[in-house]
């Protein structure tokens, strides 16, 4: 019967993890590795806007995606609500998954090579890797800002 | 009770797992599994002819055609001293790699040593201009939707 208990618990708590496509707010946890609140807010959090057309949402992340400063992100793959998105710096990568819906989109981690591997990974959200992670990823955000702000 | 609990959770543990396996949408790629320039490019549906993609982006990235046949192209990189060989397999759900070789022609004996850091630089290049072309064709789908 715990056996039992048990399989039910974890087919929910799996069940439960793989529907959640849509972006989620974030809530930040106060870890003892992890860094500060104002970093991982300034990447996590939802941006909100105000097209009701997904189509004019997906192709304002693209824009986005191509218009950050330095080297551009790419198209790694899409599916229904989000668009992966992978950026390479000498030697070392980022990869991101973009979520989107009829109201907000949020930048989840979904992966890194080399200095981007993340050592503390909560809910899609990577509090620790190298500190450049926090800073190279704000122009993404801001053009994000910027192009869901004008549809 | 036992019945029903088996059911429900035999019915749960299914259903995660067929969306695992059906869409490739959110877990399949977890944290911290990317490789550095090697990785498959999952094509959508909007992607038409993946061989165009292809040959575009070997031309754009400096490479050159050294073969093409079914499902297949193989690229050369004639660069700097180095000759690169790679094949690139296709269909129209995916673009993967073969990195076959990497040698030094300008020179032998053993001071001409590989460094693979210029090889690993040149491949991701090449893998970055297939997906420059996967973002156009991305971007033209969105646009033509929206219309």
């Amino acid at each position: 019967m715990k056996r039992l208990l048990a399989l039910l618990s974890v087919a929910v708590l799996s069940y439960s993890t793989l529907s959640s496509a849509a972006p989620t707010p974030f809530e930040y946890k106060d870890l003892r590795k992890g860094v500060s609140e104002k970093k991982m807010r300034s990447i996590y959090s939802l941006i909100n806007h105000a097209s009701d057309n997904p189509q004019e949402v997906r192709l304002a992340i693209l824009n986005a995606m191509s218009q950050t400063k330095g080297t551009p992100w790419l198209l790694e793959r899409e599916g229904e609500g989000y668009i992966l998105a992978r950026w390479d710096y000498k030697g070392h990568a980022i990869i991101h998954r973009i979520e989107y819906d009829d109201k907000a989109v949020q930048i989840k981690y979904d992966g890194g090579v080399n200095d981007y591997r993340c050592e503390l990974l909560v809910d899609d959200y990577c509090y620790k890797t190298h500190r450049n992670y926090y800073k190279y990823n704000l122009s993404l955000v801001k053009q994000l800002r910027k192009t869901l702000g004008s549809i | 009770m036992l019945k029903r609990l088996i059911v429900i959770s035999s019915f749960l543990a299914v259903s995660a797992f067929a969306d695992a396996n059906n869409d490739l949408n959110l877990r399949s790629v977890n944290g911290n599994s990317y490789s550095f320039y090697s990785d498959p490019f999952k094509l959508a549906e909007y992607v038409k002819a993946p061989q165009q993609v292809i040959e575009k982006a070997i031309t754009h990235a400096g490479w050159k055609v050294k073969e093409k046949g079914e499902g297949f192209i193989k690229a050369e990189l004639d660069h700097k001293g180095y000759l690169l060989n790679s094949t690139i397999y296709f269909d129209d759900k995916e673009i993967s790699f073969e990195h076959v070789s990497a040698q030094r022609n300008d020179c032998s004996g053993s001071r001409c040593k590989v460094k693979q850091r210029h090889v690993d630089r040149w491949r991701l290049n090449l893998r970055r201009h297939i997906a420059t072309q996967l973002t156009k064709l991305a971007k033209k789908d969105a646009v033509a939707s929206i219309n």
